[in-house]
Parts: structure tokens; C-alpha cells; sequence
């Protein structure tokens, strides 16, 4: 019995995960409304079947796959079809306007000002005036716009240049060479030594975790002690 | 695009499936209860001696032992143990020439076939 309950473990497991891959990665707080639903379904199916060994696994395989179908249609038709979006996922809607709080929204929403506050709150914002629309989107997220006068100053703002922006690249990592990451940065293993060497490591099993960005900027955190970051002479493809 | 034939082979599955399922369920359920009926009555005929079925009983047996295996991959095994029960029942009280008990087994076997194809194909009570 202990086998048959640790083979049906793995062969759910296992079938759930493949099928969470072909559905796509989405965070729980980003989830549509009938997303939400199948994932609760889902936990439900996985484990009746999985601990009673008088029902066959098909009756959890089964509606796990026809659940899955019916998720990729709905995703699809929600994708394709403005109408259908609209009815599967609902539309965003407007819970402060310039006017203030929209209380028929609040209502319509079933939202209280408390839940009103908690949200703007998790937007970085305190108080009512400052916010010019927050909207309730979708999966239950709600979204500030500040007023201007209330809103973060950026660089172009204040019209000064910042440092470009570089997207980092992971070239060696737990005692691995990613070799995929080098071709992409267009460095060899020669490189990375002479420059970890010169960045005071021996060798680079000393080291846990190296990466470079697209200006040579190179990051290299030692299994002991404090990171070093060092410029390189590598410009970068920008392939990345 | 890998995603769409992924689905594609899953929902093709599925149909196959189902549709091998209700088709398998169908024949098995009335070899099931044609045996049964066969049964009933070679059980009236032999109301004297009813060790005379021996054979029958066995074979009928052996025939449900053969798909029951088939069957518990698609249905719950506490509902196909009853069958298996009541065949064993029915084969104890034939060889011990109990007419009375096994008449009594084979009645509530006819049950089990008819109830069978209810619970296990598909249908409006089901569905609901």
C-alpha cells in the first residue's frame, strides 16, 4: 500500500506540474478570477485520489486534464475576443476619480474604505488627495495614479543624466560555468579567470556566484567575504 | 504553439477515452447480466440439486475475475468488490447445495448487474 501511495504521489505530482507549465507562469495575486478557481479545483482533485487507493487515479487524472482544456479555451477566447474578456475576466474599474471616492464603484465592487485604504496603502500613498484615479483591476489588485504635484520626481524631472541601465548576466553560479550565459556575453573561461585573479581570488571554486552586464561591469560574490564588483574591459555585445 | 498541441493531444485523449470507457462499460454490463439471467434460471431448474451448476458458477466467476482488473482502472474498487463478493457467496452455497442462500445471492447479483450499468455509464442522474 505504502508503494502504491508513493507512486500515485509522484505520477499527480508530476502531472500537475507539466500541466501548470502548459497553462503558464502566473503569480497567485495576478490571477484571473477563473484562474483562481481552477488552481482551488485543482488542489482538491490532486489529493482525493492521491491518498484513497480504492478510487482509480483516472478519476483525479481525468478532470485535472479536462480542467486544463477548459482553462487553455477560456484563456484563449479572452485572449481573442474583447466581448469574451470581458466576460470571463470583468473590467477594470474605477474606485477613485478626481472627484473622490467612488461609492456606487465600492458598492458594485462589494470593497469597504477600509479595503480601499490597505490598497493605496500597498501603493505608497496615504492619503485620499493625493491619489487622482486608483483603479480595481481585474484580479483584485488595485493600481494608483498619484496627482502630480504628489507623484515620485524622476531623472527627467529633474533633467539630469543617470548611470545607463544594465541588465546583469549570470556566468558562473554554484561551482558551474554557465556556458550558455558566456556564448551570450561572448567571454571564455580564460577571461573569467584572469579576472577573478586579478580581483584577488585564486581560483574559481573559491567563488559562488559571478555576473557581468552589458558596460563590463563584473559582480563577483566569494563563497567567504564581502562581494568585489570590477570594471572590465569587455564593452558587451548588448546581446542580452 | 507547443501549448496548442499539447492541448490538442489532451482533449483528443480525453474523447478517446471516454468514449473506449462507455463502450467497454456497455458490453461489459450486459455479459454481466446475461450471465446473471442465465444463471437465475439454470438456479430454478436445479432447486434439488443445485451442486449441478458447479461448473456454471465457476465459469461465470472466472469470466468476472478476468475484467474486473480492466475495470479497476476506470471504476472504484469498493463498488466492483460487491459483484466479486456475491459471485464468491453464490459459488460457496452451490458447492455446499444451499439452494435458499444461493438463490437469495443471485437475486441481489442481478441487483448489483442492473444497478452497474446505471451507476457506471453515462446519464442524466450521473451528470447531476
Amino acid at each position: 500500500m505504502t508503494y502504491t501511495l508513493i507512486f500515485r504521489s509522484i505520477i499527480i505530482y508530476l502531472l500537475v506540474l507539466i500541466l501548470l507549465r502548459i497553462m503558464g507562469k502566473r503569480q497567485l495575486g495576478e490571477m484571473q478570477p477563473f484562474e483562481l478557481v481552477i488552481m482551488l479545483i485543482f488542489a482538491d482533485l490532486a489529493t482525493i485520489p492521491m491518498a484513497e487507493t480504492a478510487l482509480p487515479l483516472i478519476h483525479g487524472i481525468i478532470p485535472i486534464l479536462t480542467l486544463s482544456v477548459m482553462h487553455y479555451v477560456l484563456s484563449y477566447l479572452s485572449r481573442k475576443s474583447l466581448y469574451m474578456r470581458k466576460l470571463i475576466n470583468g473590467k477594470p474599474k474605477i474606485i477613485i476619480s478626481p472627484k473622490g471616492v467612488e461609492h456606487s464603484a465600492l458598492k458594485e465592487l462589494n470593497l469597504n474604505f477600509s479595503d480601499v485604504m490597505e490598497g493605496i496603502r500597498g501603493c505608497g500613498y496615504f492619503n485620499l488627495e493625493e491619489i487622482l484615479y486608483a483603479i480595481m483591476q481585474t484580479n483584485g489588485t488595485i493600481t494608483v495614479l498619484p496627482r502630480s504635484e504628489y507623484a515620485p520626481l524622476t531623472a527627467m524631472d529633474l533633467k539630469i543624466d543617470k548611470e545607463k541601465a544594465s541588465l546583469p548576466i549570470i556566468v558562473f553560479a554554484e561551482g558551474k560555468i554557465l556556458k550558455e550565459n558566456l556564448q551570450l556575453a561572448k567571454i571564455d573561461t580564460d577571461f573569467l579567470n584572469k579576472k577573478i585573479e586579478s580581483a584577488g581570488f585564486k581560483r574559481l571554486k573559491d567563488i559562488m556566484l559571478i555576473t557581468i552586464n552589458t558596460e563590463g561591469k563584473m559582480y563577483i560574490q566569494p563563497k567567504d567575504g564581502e562581494f568585489v564588483t570590477i570594471e572590465t574591459e569587455y564593452k558587451g555585445d548588448k546581446n542580452w | 504553439m507547443r501549448r496548442l498541441i499539447a492541448i490538442i493531444i489532451i482533449s483528443i485523449s480525453l474523447i478517446i477515452l471516454a468514449t473506449f470507457e462507455v463502450v467497454a462499460v456497455k458490453k461489459i454490463n450486459t455479459n454481466l447480466l446475461k450471465d446473471v439471467i442465465y444463471l437465475e434460471e439454470i438456479t430454478k431448474q436445479n432447486e434439488d440439486n443445485i451442486v449441478n451448476i458447479s461448473n456454471e458458477i465457476t465459469q461465470i466467476k472466472d469470466n468476472w475475475d478476468n475484467i474486473e482488473p480492466t475495470l479497476c482502472l476506470m471504476f472504484n474498487h469498493k463498488d466492483l468488490s460487491t459483484v466479486t463478493d456475491t459471485l464468491a457467496l453464490i459459488q460457496a452455497y452451490v458447492f455446499n447445495n444451499d439452494y435458499d442462500n444461493a438463490v437469495a445471492q443471485v437475486h441481489l447479483l442481478k441487483e448489483y448487474a442492473e444497478k452497474n450499468e446505471h451507476v457506471m455509464g453515462f446519464n442524466l442522474q450521473n451528470l447531476l
